[in-house]
């Protein structure tokens, strides 16, 4: 605590320093990753916080800003194809419009929930008479390990083997996210294990063309403080640039070898995002040379989606322009034991996180 | 859903390496850092290593997440923890 009080009495000093200028009141900073959220929730950081600070939540939790439908549509490929389903535990609480996974599952779907993505590939090829499927989900920090079982695939020659991308990758949705200008943000934490395969480089625009400090951090107390610390001091010098508070991790050219082998893979495509609409060149597809494993191009489904729950405010949560607490469901029908959003569902939803620890603010 | 946890590499033969995470032994995919050798820190993601990192921030953060899977007490400490065997069982 008294290395966080060192932090946070530097922290008071330059958000006096920067409001005395009259440029603004509150100082909006927005944390882009679901694991960043959580520990500012666990160890009430937003609290400690003078309270001219704002944090916010972005979008950051993959399972929160994939869309309804396209649950509907894995589910759908699901009753029609009866594969075997591999995917990561956190996306199969999510409902879609009229089920989850879970409750496929209930009724006797075939859905495993992996550790890792080989282990889809490994069942794969020991069961040659069974249809596979890796429902792939997450960010830049996932998408490597993908890349390599579709390799391996190619190279095993595998017939029964196909994976479901929903990937997503951050920098176009930073993109669109600070042009909407209903989003009032002054800077971002930016996502530490993301940066870790991605680097540097592709956040340039968050300074070039909207002149908004950016700083990648770690995962503990002291790590967030102290680049929130480095936010203000780019706010009170109005020189913004990217900076990386992670350096033990995350170097300047992330890990090129990864990132090459996303590109072989993946190519982007536009993709709609929960809260965000459909945002240009976004979600990751397979690439044309891997196309026999695209469960999307080998499964056709045509699924009718029902209406999205009314009053549910996951979108506007995710654009960081409503806190949970200002959702009317919140707490109240749409709990962690009834979740009616994915906010709720995820171990690392905003609404999660503020239900859990009792987070206000 | 983007953690990645840090370990260190005992053994390596080919693509998987033998790390110790947490106070447990576990194998994972080594594919994406074709440069890594044994006694480096890495950071694990879902069963691979993604990252080489400083063996100081490998100890400043274990704590960190040992707490965190201590309590968020969901699937990810079903996937970081409850499928590494118990010392014992390795040995």
């Amino acid at each position: 605590m008294e290395k966080l009080q060192k932090t946070l009495d530097e922290i008071k000093y330059l958000v006096a320093k920067f409001t005395a200028t009259g440029k603004c009141k509150k100082i909006k900073i927005m944390e882009v990753c679901g694991t960043h959220t959580m520990s500012i929730a666990r160890y009430g950081l937003a609290q400690l916080l003078p309270p001219e600070i704002d944090l916010i939540s972005g979008p950051g939790c993959p399972v929160c800003v994939t869309p309804s439908k396209e649950i509907d549509n894995i589910i759908g490929i699901i009753r029609k194809y009866k594969l075997t389903v591999f995917t990561f535990g956190d996306i199969i609480k999510v409902p879609g419009t009229f089920s989850s996974l879970s409750a496929e599952k209930m009724s006797g779907a075939e859905i495993r929930i992996c550790y890792s993505p080989s282990d889809s590939i490994i069942f794969a090829e020991q069961n040659p008479g069974k249809k596979v499927m890796f429902i792939a989900i997450g960010f830049e920090t996932t998408i490597p390990l993908t890349s390599v079982i579709i390799k391996d695939a190619l190279k095993k020659k595998l017939k029964n083997f196909f994976v479901f991308s929903t990937h997503r990758i951050i920098p176009p949705a930073l993109d669109a996210l600070l042009s909407d200008k209903n989003v009032q943000v002054n800077g971002l934490l930016l996502p530490g294990h993301v940066s870790a395969i991605i680097g540097l480089e592709p956040y340039g625009f968050i300074t070039s063309k909207y002149n908004i400090p950016a700083v990648i951090s770690g995962f503990g107390p002291d790590d967030i403080l102290i680049s929130i610390k480095m936010i203000l001091e780019q706010l009170a010098s109005g020189r913004p640039v990217i900076e990386n508070s992670y350096t033990g991790v995350v170097k300047n050219d992330g890990n090129p070898y990864a990132f090459s082998m996303i590109n072989d893979v993946f190519a982007p495509v536009d993709s709609e995002w929960r809260g965000l609409g459909i945002i240009p060149l976004s979600g990751m597809a397979l690439k044309d040379k891997y196309s026999v494993f695209d469960a999307r191009k080998s499964f056709p489904v045509k699924v009718s989606s029902l209406p999205e729950p009314a009053g549910c405010e996951c979108g506007e949560i995710l654009k960081g322009i409503k806190t949970p607490t200002g959702c009317k469901l919140f707490a109240v029908s749409c709990r962690p034991d009834n979740p009616v959003g994915p906010c709720m569902v995820s171990s690392e939803g905003t609404c999660a996180a503020y239900f859990k620890y009792l987070r206000r603010k | 859903m983007c953690l990645a946890i840090p370990a260190r590499v005992i053994k390596i033969n080919k693509n998987i390496a033998e790390i110790e995470s947490l106070g447990v032994k576990k194998k994972i995919d080594i594919s994406l850092l074709p440069e890594v050798k044994a006694g480096d820190f890495v950071i694990v993601h879902a069963g691979f290593a993604i990252q080489i990192i400083d063996s100081s921030e490998a100890l400043i953060t274990e704590g960190y997440w040992k707490e965190y899977f201590a309590e968020t007490g969901d699937e990810y400490e079903e996937m970081f923890i409850a499928e590494y065997p118990e010392k014992d069982d390795v040995q």
